[in-house]
């Protein structure tokens, strides 16, 4: 891991891995993750895959097992005060003191940060209409989620780290609180990692994705890189050619296949021409080739490693009368 | 900062001080207006001085039974309102934030530990103003060294076990059930073994069969890895 | 290689999106359109990839950075968009001709769905249905 303090990797993870029983599945699988400096890096996985699990280890809240990881080229776990000096943390749901009152807490957390922009903040509050004599614990989610980022942002950190911000928020509660994180990215050049089941928000607002299932990443690119080079391609095939697709060898950008009546679905990624020359050479007539929102590739990549790459024949009836 | 801490401590600490307070109040009030009014009782006080002592004795106690809920508020509340992953998160040492715990369950202790220590002197002192005139024997040992020893340690032992439970445990409820009653045990069990034992066994020993010190000894033994063990925990344990 | 025009990359549809609205006359030549931030925030889109659309503007000619003031619309651009436009309709009837060639329709009955919906779309004059990004 580079160790220069203008390092290109604002976080960075190697072999990450944590295991909660001495020999059960681990958690986090040897993740290697790697957020550029200045983009904004969408974290997205299953619920349980491990996406939480790893900010915490970010964080220096829980030990790995073994790995390491790198927070603005310092590591959480040898200097943890230093570290999240540079960070605003995000949790999914506010876990602040509820009996405090809004100018309390925000006290509080002044307090407890060497640097601190109060005039920042109270803007802050202002525009996002937060009574500062309610307690926190009557705060709606929307609110509270709000002033989450708030806090976070109070000490002008370099990184921001968001655990699933938008769980559980209502739609216009959702987009006031993505207007703020853009608004924070446009402020200053900050290094974003957003952790999210949003994935039409992620689409928008990442420059770079990464996708954990199960403890491993499967695929860590550019948001670009990946819509482009990613498509799907629906070939007709007549009941000859079904039979020889179905026992031929596979496009090798192979990500997820199914065969539904006599339509042949199936989700390449780079390689794209290559994948539909195999296609043509199985015989396969009308292909066509689509572009795939973030939404389909996620479904396809995790369908696609639960089957092991492997085709699913699921010859719906053609006629369903 | 650490004085916000330490406010923030103490404010979680406030539905103890105020029980704490209500506790005290009637037995110590009544026993304080009691005690200015007779100074030299005569033989027919007696009796109603011994009982308002009782009463005092029984208010010291349940006081004294704050103490480890002050510990364990001090060990588990903010972990079981998951407000301890919101401080953890702060790049503010554990060590700060552990001590500041730690000194507000002291502080808050010291009150009834004061009192309670308050209490039985003064209890004391009128018992022996009664006995001076009865022949019965007293209540209490001439030695009041040895047993605010005794009662020194098993007060440690209780804030010991709560601050050890409480580390391990989200409930400061069971954390101070168990700071109560596992010192109780102790006493218990050393009465009985000291019962049980021969003469030869205590002469060994080094200690005096109705004696305080194997009491405090006992207590200690308890207090002291207890507390070594939850500090230990409450330093290195993440929130969940 | 076809694509369905709703999938195309966000800066492609943010820069296309633009191009119409200086083309239907929302923003004319010599105005300022809505700065980076402005419609990052408002869309939640990734500033980087509206910068990327207004980058690619720039270069067509529709829009021209003044030094400390923002972009605006320049004195061509408005024409520039309409002929920009014009290709980007093509994706778009290309599109519908490719579902129907798919449903084995003919050229015939292709031509007559256009005809039909060109019918209803200027029997009131000056309706025009706007496909935006929504936030």
């Amino acid at each position: 891991m580079s160790s220069d303090s203008a390092g290109e990797f604002a976080i960075e993870t190697l072999g990450l891995t944590k295991r909660f029983k001495r020999h059960g599945a681990a958690v986090v699988d040897g993740l290697d993750l790697r957020v550029p400096r200045g983009s904004v890096y969408g974290f997205i996985g299953l619920n349980g895959a491990g996406k939480s699990t790893t900010i915490r280890m970010l964080m220096g809240l829980l030990r790995p097992t073994s790995g390491g990881c790198q927070l603005g080229s310092v590591d959480p776990h040898r200097e943890p005060v230093l570290a999240r000096r540079g960070v605003g943390y995000v949790p999914d749901r506010i876990t602040a003191y509820a009996w405090m009152r809004v100018s309390k807490l925000v006290g509080f957390c002044a307090a407890m940060q060497p640097r601190w922009d109060s005039a920042a903040v109270g803007q802050m509050l202002q525009r996002a209409r937060i009574d500062p004599a309610q307690r926190v614990g009557k705060l709606s989610k929307g609110t509270a989620a709000k002033l989450s980022l708030i806090l976070a942002l109070g000490h002008d950190p370099e990184i921001l780290i968001l655990d699933e911000p938008t769980d559980g928020l209502d739609p216009i509660a959702r987009d006031e609180f993505l207007e703020h994180v853009i608004g924070s990215v446009c402020d200053r050049g900050r290094t974003v990692m957003m952790s999210s089941h949003s994935l039409a928000d992620v689409q928008k607002m990442a420059d770079v994705i990464g996708l954990i299932h199960e403890g491993k990443m499967l695929l860590q690119a550019r948001t670009e890189e990946l819509l482009a080079g990613t498509k799907r391609i629906r070939a007709v095939l007549d009941d000859v050619s079904l039979s020889t697709a179905a026992s031929a060898a596979r496009p090798s950008a192979l990500v997820w296949s199914r065969i539904e009546g006599r339509q042949w679905t199936l989700t390449v990624r780079g390689s794209t021409g290559e994948s539909v020359e195999q296609v043509r050479a199985l015989g396969a007539k009308s292909i066509e080739v689509q572009d795939m929102t973030l939404d389909d590739i996620f479904r396809d990549v995790v369908r696609g490693h639960a089957a092991g790459h492997l085709e699913t024949h699921r010859r719906e009836a053609i006629a369903c009368s | 900062m650490f004085m916000m801490l330490i406010r923030k401590d103490f404010h979680l600490q406030l539905p103890v001080l105020i029980a704490s307070g209500l506790l005290f109040i009637a037995p110590t009030i009544i026993y304080l207006i009691i005690d200015a009014a007779i100074s030299t009782p005569t033989t027919e006080q007696e009796p109603l001085i011994l009982a308002l002592s009782a009463m005092t004795m029984i208010g010291v106690l349940i006081a004294s039974l704050t103490i480890p809920a002050f510990v364990g508020v001090a060990a588990a509340r903010e972990r079981r309102e998951r407000s301890a992953e919101f401080l953890e998160a702060m790049p503010v040492r554990r060590l700060t934030i552990v001590t500041s715990r730690a000194v507000v369950a002291l502080v808050c202790s010291l009150m009834p530990a004061i009192v309670g220590t308050f209490a039985m002197a003064t209890l004391m002192w009128v018992e022996s103003g009664i006995s001076k005139g009865s022949e019965s024997g007293t209540l209490f040992p001439n030695d009041a060294g040895q047993l605010f020893l005794v009662g020194f340690a098993t007060v440690l032992a209780a804030a010991g076990v709560a601050w050890f439970v409480g580390s391990l445990i989200r409930s400061e409820v069971l954390a101070a059930a168990l700071g109560i009653g596992v010192p109780i045990a102790v006493a218990m069990a050393t009465s009985i073994a000291m019962s049980r034992m021969s003469d030869e066994v205590i002469y060994r020993l080094g200690i005096y069969r109705d004696g305080p010190e194997a009491y405090a000894f006992a207590q200690l033994a308890i207090a002291i890895p207890c507390l070594i063990a939850g500090t230990i925990i409450a330093l290195r344990r993440t929130s969940p | 290689m076809t694509t369905n025009p709703s999938n195309l990359p966000v800066f492609q549809q943010v820069a296309d999106q633009l191009r119409q609205k200086i083309a239907a006359g929302i923003f004319r030549p010599g105005e300022a359109v809505p700065s980076i931030r402005t419609q990052a925030t408002a869309l939640h889109i990734n500033p980087n990839t509206i910068k990327r659309a207004y980058d690619e503007l720039q270069m067509e000619g529709i829009l021209e950075h003044r030094p400390g003031l923002g972009l605006f619309v320049t004195a061509a651009g408005a024409v520039k968009a309409n002929t920009q436009t014009a290709q980007v309709l093509l994706a778009t009837f290309a599109n519908g001709v490719r579902i129907g060639i798919a449903a084995r329709l003919s050229k015939a009955e292709i031509d007559s769905a256009y005809a039909k919906a060109w019918e209803s779309l200027t029997d009131t004059p000056g309706r025009a249905i706007h496909q935006e990004i929504t936030p």
